[in-house]
């Protein structure tokens, strides 16, 4: 017969075996989201710190928007400040004249104080104004577009430094002189 | 009639044995209580991390500053408004602490506007768990 001397005792240490690979499977897991949910935090921190950079900027381009609305008032009562070049009058039609002057004096008034190199107005449609930002710092692309009703979107393109991540914050200001002259 | 002889063990090897036993036991049982302890810091941890997250998506929703102490969210937490400066405080049904501060930034606030530096902390029994900054602007 054969002998069962010791079966016992492998069996002990089999179960202790697979107990301890137990144990440290769960531990692996939990610590792995531990680190899963250090990781997501620093992602929540970097994204948070880029979009406030933007909310900073778009502080910024909020004064600008105001100011380039101060000089198209400027302009249309004609005591402006400044020499609108004569390439951008391109556009202006016969029934809308004001509104159209206005536009392009607000865009290129717009687009000099953000540094901007291409402006891009379209007659009758959303005239859009894209920043290459050599003042708004930390942001390389600034986007605008008259949504109707005054409503001017402003997208911000941000670079996540860090991470080299990219994110897109959108954001949109009222401005009821721009309205008027859009509705007319 | 004959006997077979079994040998057994002796007292002292049974002794030796239970105590190793044990000892392995207490050790293995040792590393699902720090895994559950992993588990519970790590759920801790993201919750915190979503709550401070969704804080200041309230906030950035919001109009104003005078909008925002109007929201449902923070109509009955405790504020403490120092010039310009707010501090939320409010428990979470989970005893979560959660703390809002909202500073003033005269560098870049105007008559056409407010920004304000968020900082929403979250605590758990006086512990902090997690810290997240952001801004916001509020456009007059």
């Amino acid at each position: 017969m054969r002998s069962n001397k010791g079966a016992s005792s492998v069996l002990v240490i089999l179960m202790m075996v697979v107990l301890i690979a137990l144990g440290l499977a769960a531990l692996t897991t939990s610590l792995a989201a531990m680190r899963l949910g250090d990781k997501s935090g620093e992602w929540y921190e970097a994204f948070y710190a880029l979009d406030n950079m933007a909310e900073v900027n778009l502080a910024v381009i909020d004064g600008y928007i105001k100011e380039a609305d101060t000089d198209a008032k400027d302009y249309m009562q004609g005591t402006h400040k400044f020499e609108l070049s004569d390439d951008l009058i391109t556009v202006i039609d016969g029934k809308n004249i004001d509104a159209v002057i206005y536009k392009l004096v607000f865009w290129y008034r717009l687009g000099a104080l953000l540094g901007s190199s291409d402006i891009e107005i379209t007659e009758n449609g959303p005239a859009k104004a894209v920043s290459d930002n050599r003042q708004v710092n930390h942001i390389p692309v600034i986007r605008f577009s008259v949504a109707g009703s005054g409503r001017i979107d402003v997208t911000i393109e941000i670079y996540g430094q860090e991470h080299d991540e990219r994110y897109n914050v959108s954001e949109w200001i009222y401005l009821s002189r721009v309205s008027e002259k859009q509705d007319d | 009639m004959t006997y077979k002889k079994h040998e057994g063990f002796t007292l002292v090897e049974i002794i030796v044995s239970v105590a190793a036993l044990s000892l392995i036991c207490a050790l293995v049982l040792q590393l699902f209580l720090l895994a559950g302890d992993v588990n519970k810091r790590s759920e801790k941890k993201q919750h915190a991390v979503l709550t401070a997250a969704s804080v200041i998506e309230i906030i950035k929703t919001e109009e104003s500053l005078e909008a925002l102490l109007d929201n449902d969210s923070f109509k009955d937490v405790v504020s403490t408004v120092s010039g310009k400066n707010v501090t939320l405080v409010r428990t979470t049904t989970d005893g979560m602490i959660v703390s809002i501060i909202l500073g003033y930034n005269a560098e870049y606030s105007s008559e056409n506007g407010d920004h304000f530096e968020i900082s929403v902390s979250i605590y758990d029994q006086n512990s902090l768990i997690y810290t997240l900054e952001g801004g916001v602007y509020f456009a007059k």
